[in-house]
C-alpha cells in the first residue's frame, strides 16, 4: 500500500458491492426476456408454448426486459460506481455514509414495488410508460422511489465532495470523481422530466384522482429524461474508457483537460434535446424540432472528442507494448484480459452505434427508421453494448478488488465477452436491416401475419443473436457468481487501474474544474431549449385522455 | 515516426496518435457511407416537390 492511495474499508467495498448484486440479479432476469423477444421474432415463441401461465404475454417480457436492464441494472450499476470514484477518488469516507445508505435500500424498496405489478401483469407499459396506457400505480410509485434513492445518494456524493473541496481549494478535482459527479448531476437534471410526469401526472391518474391527462404532454416530459438517460448510461462507460482503460492497456490518460472539457460538453448538450424522440408528435412545432435536432448534432463534438482521446491513448498503450505502424499498435493491446477485450470490443460496436445515433438525429431521414426495429438494433449497440459490456468488463476487475479473490475461470469471461460481440453483431445487424425494410418495433412479429418473404432470414439472425446473447449473459452471470463464491483468494490486493494523465492534471485550466458556469450555461441551454414550448404545452394541455390497457 | 517533447514534464515523450487519426477518419468516411445510404432509401421512397 503505498501513502498516495486510499484503501477503502470492508464495509464500504461491502455497500458498493451491494449494488453490483442488485444490479446483476436485475441483469440476469431481465436479460432472460430480450432473447425470449428475438427468438419469438423467429417464429420460436416460447411465451406461448413454455412461459405462459408464470409469465402472460410478449409485453409483459418486453417490460420486464426494459425495465430491469435498462433502468435497474444502469441505475444501481452505476450509483454503486459512483460511491466507488468519489470515495477512491477523493480519498476519503463518504461525508454522511447512513445518507446513502438511505437512497440505496430506497431504490431497493422502489424496485421491489415495481416489480410486482410487472410480474402480476399489471403494469406492462414497457419502461417508456407509454400513457395513455395505465399500469398499477405501484409500478410508477416504485420507479419514482427509485430516481428518488439515486437522488439520495447523488446528495451523499454532493456533500463528501463540498467537505473535500473546502480542504483542497486549490487542488484539481481528481479525473474520476470529477466525471461521475458529473453523471450525477446530469442524471438529476435529467430526471427532472420523468419526475414531473411521474408525481403530477401519472401517479395520481393511476390512482385515480385526476380523470385524464394529456399524452402529448407527458411525452414532452418522458422525452426530456428519455435521451438524457442514454447518457446517464454512456458516461460512466466513457468514465472507464478513459481513466481505467489505457492504464490497464498499459498506458496513460492523452488528455486530462479534453477528458474534462467533454464532460462539461456532454452535462450542457445531452438534456435539451428530447424532441428528435417526437420528430413525428404532432404536437410540437417543426421549428422545435430542428432547434434540438441541431443541439443533437452538437453532442457529436463531445463524442468525438471522447472517439480521439480514448483511441489516442490505447495508441499510446499499444505502441508502450510494442506496437509499430499505423495501427499495428491494436494488436498489442491485451486482448486477453477480460476486462479490456469487453471495453474494446464495446468500444467497435459503439462506433456504429454511433452513426445510426446520427441518422435518428436527422429530422429527415429518421422518417426512415423511426418506430421500426432499426431502433432496438441501434439502441443494442449502445445500452446493450457500449455500456452494459464495459459494465461486465468493469466488473471483471471490480469484483476481485472488492472481494479480494481471483476472477473465477478467466478463459470463460475472455469467451464471454466474445460471444458478447458476435451475438450481438448478428442481432443488431440484423433489426437494422429489417428495421430499413418497415419492420416494426415494440411488435410480436412471429405472430404477425404480414411478413414478407424478405424478412424472414433477418428474423431467423435475430433470433439466432439473441441465443448466443443468451448463453453469454448466462457466461457472465456464472462467472460473477463463481468469483464470489470462489475460495481462491488473491495474494494481492487488486489496485485500482486509474490511469496517469501524460500531462500533470493540475496543468488543466483552472476553468475546466469550476462548477458554476457549466451548471448556469446548462441551466440557461434548457430553458432556451424547452421553456417556450413547455410553457405552451402546458397552458393548452387537455387532460381528458382516459387510460388503455391494451395486453 | 516523430516524438515530442511534452511542455510540462520534460521527462515524458509521446507519439503524434496517427493510428488513432486514421482510425477516426475510418469512422467519418463511414458516418457519410452508411448515413448517406439511408438518405437515399429516404429518396427512393419518393420525394415531394414544394413551389
Amino acid at each position: 500500500m503505498t501513502a498516495n492511495v486510499y484503501q477503502l474499508t470492508a464495509k464500504e467495498k461491502r455497500f458498493i458491492g451491494w449494488h453490483f448484486i442488485v444490479a446483476v440479479a436485475a441483469l440476469s432476469i431481465g436479460s432472460l426476456f430480450g432473447p425470449f423477444q428475438a427468438m419469438e421474432h423467429a417464429g420460436w415463441d416460447f411465451y406461448e408454448k413454455f412461459l405462459n401461465p408464470l409469465f402472460h404475454s410478449y409485453y409483459e417480457g418486453l417490460t420486464l426486459h426494459g425495465v430491469l436492464n435498462a433502468l435497474i441494472w444502469t441505475t444501481f450499476f452505476i450509483t454503486g460506481f459512483i460511491t466507488f470514484l468519489v470515495i477512491y477518488g477523493l480519498k476519503r469516507p463518504l461525508r454522511y455514509p447512513k445518507l446513502n445508505q438511505l437512497g440505496f435500500w430506497l431504490m431497493v424498496i422502489g424496485l421491489v414495488i415495481a416489480a410486482v405489478p410487472i410480474l402480476l401483469n399489471q403494469a406492462s407499459v414497457l419502461y417508456t410508460f407509454y400513457p395513455p396506457m395505465k399500469a398499477s400505480p405501484a409500478f410508477y410509485i416504485g420507479v419514482t422511489l427509485v430516481v428518488v434513492g439515486s437522488w439520495i445518494e447523488g446528495y451523499g456524493f454532493y456533500l463528501t465532495y463540498y467537505q473535500w473541496r473546502k480542504e483542497n481549494l486549490r487542488t484539481r478535482t481528481p479525473l474520476i470523481t470529477f466525471m461521475g459527479l458529473i453523471t450525477m448531476v446530469m442524471w438529476q437534471i435529467a430526471t427532472l422530466g420523468a419526475a414531473a410526469e411521474l408525481l403530477v401526472d401519472l401517479i395520481p391518474w393511476s390512482l385515480g384522482l385526476r380523470a385524464g391527462l394529456d399524452p402529448q404532454l407527458d411525452r414532452t416530459y418522458f422525452w426530456w429524461t428519455g435521451h438524457p438517460l442514454v447518457y446517464f448510461w454512456l458516461l460512466p462507460a466513457y468514465i472507464s474508457w478513459y481513466t481505467f482503460l489505457p492504464r490497464q492497456a498499459g498506458g496513460k490518460l492523452f488528455s486530462d483537460s479534453l477528458a474534462r472539457f467533454s464532460f462539461w460538453l456532454f452535462l450542457l448538450l445531452s438534456v435539451p434535446v428530447g424532441f428528435h424522440h417526437q420528430y413525428v408528435d404532432p404536437g410540437v412545432p417543426s421549428g422545435w424540432k430542428m432547434v434540438h435536432s441541431l443541439l443533437t448534432y452538437s453532442v457529436f463534438f463531445p463524442s468525438m472528442l471522447t472517439a480521439f482521446t480514448v483511441v489516442a491513448s490505447l495508441e499510446n498503450a499499444g505502441r508502450a507494448r510494442g506496437g509499430k505502424g499505423l495501427l499495428g499498435w491494436l494488436a498489442k493491446l491485451p486482448w486477453n484480459d477480460p476486462s479490456v477485450a469487453a471495453q474494446l470490443l464495446a468500444g467497435i460496436l459503439f462506433f456504429f452505434g454511433g452513426i445510426g445515433g446520427l441518422v435518428n438525429a436527422s429530422y429527415n431521414i429518421n422518417l426512415v427508421v423511426h418506430n421500426t426495429s432499426w431502433v432496438p438494433g441501434h439502441f443494442h449497440l449502445t445500452v446493450s453494448t457500449g455500456v452494459t459490456l464495459t459494465f461486465m468488463g468493469i466488473l471483471y476487475w471490480m469484483v476481485p478488488y472488492l472481494t479480494g479473490k481471483e476472477l473465477w475461470c478467466k478463459k470463460c469471461a475472455v469467451v464471454q465477452v466474445w460471444l458478447w460481440f458476435i451475438g450481438m453483431t448478428i442481432f443488431s445487424n440484423a433489426m437494422h436491416v429489417v428495421g430499413l425494410l418497415g419492420a416494426p418495433r415494440r411488435t410480436p412479429l412471429g405472430q404477425a401475419p404480414y411478413i414478407p418473404e424478405e424478412w424472414a432470414g433477418h428474423l431467423l439472425r435475430v433470433g439466432i443473436g439473441g441465443v448466443i446473447l443468451l448463453i453469454s449473459v448466462y457466461l457472465f452471470v456464472a462467472v460473477m457468481i463463481g468469483s464470489v463464491l470462489t475460495k481462491k483468494k488473491l495474494s494481492t490486493e487488486v489496485e485500482p487501474p486509474v490511469a496517469e494523465s501524460l500531462l500533470d492534471p493540475q496543468t488543466t485550466p483552472s476553468w475546466l474544474d469550476r462548477w458554476v458556469p457549466w451548471l448556469v450555461g446548462a441551466a440557461i441551454l434548457l430553458i432556451i431549449a424547452y421553456g417556450p414550448q413547455l410553457v405552451y404545452q402546458i397552458s393548452t394541455a387537455q387532460f381528458t385522455s382516459p387510460g388503455f390497457r391494451v395486453w | 515516426m516523430s516524438k515530442e517533447q511534452l511542455p510540462d514534464n520534460g521527462n515524458e515523450t509521446f507519439e503524434h496518435p496517427k493510428g488513432a487519426a486514421v482510425i477516426l477518419a475510418i469512422f467519418l468516411l463511414l458516418i457519410i457511407i452508411l448515413w448517406g445510404s439511408v438518405y437515399l432509401i429516404m429518396l427512393s421512397r419518393g420525394v415531394t416537390f414544394y413551389g
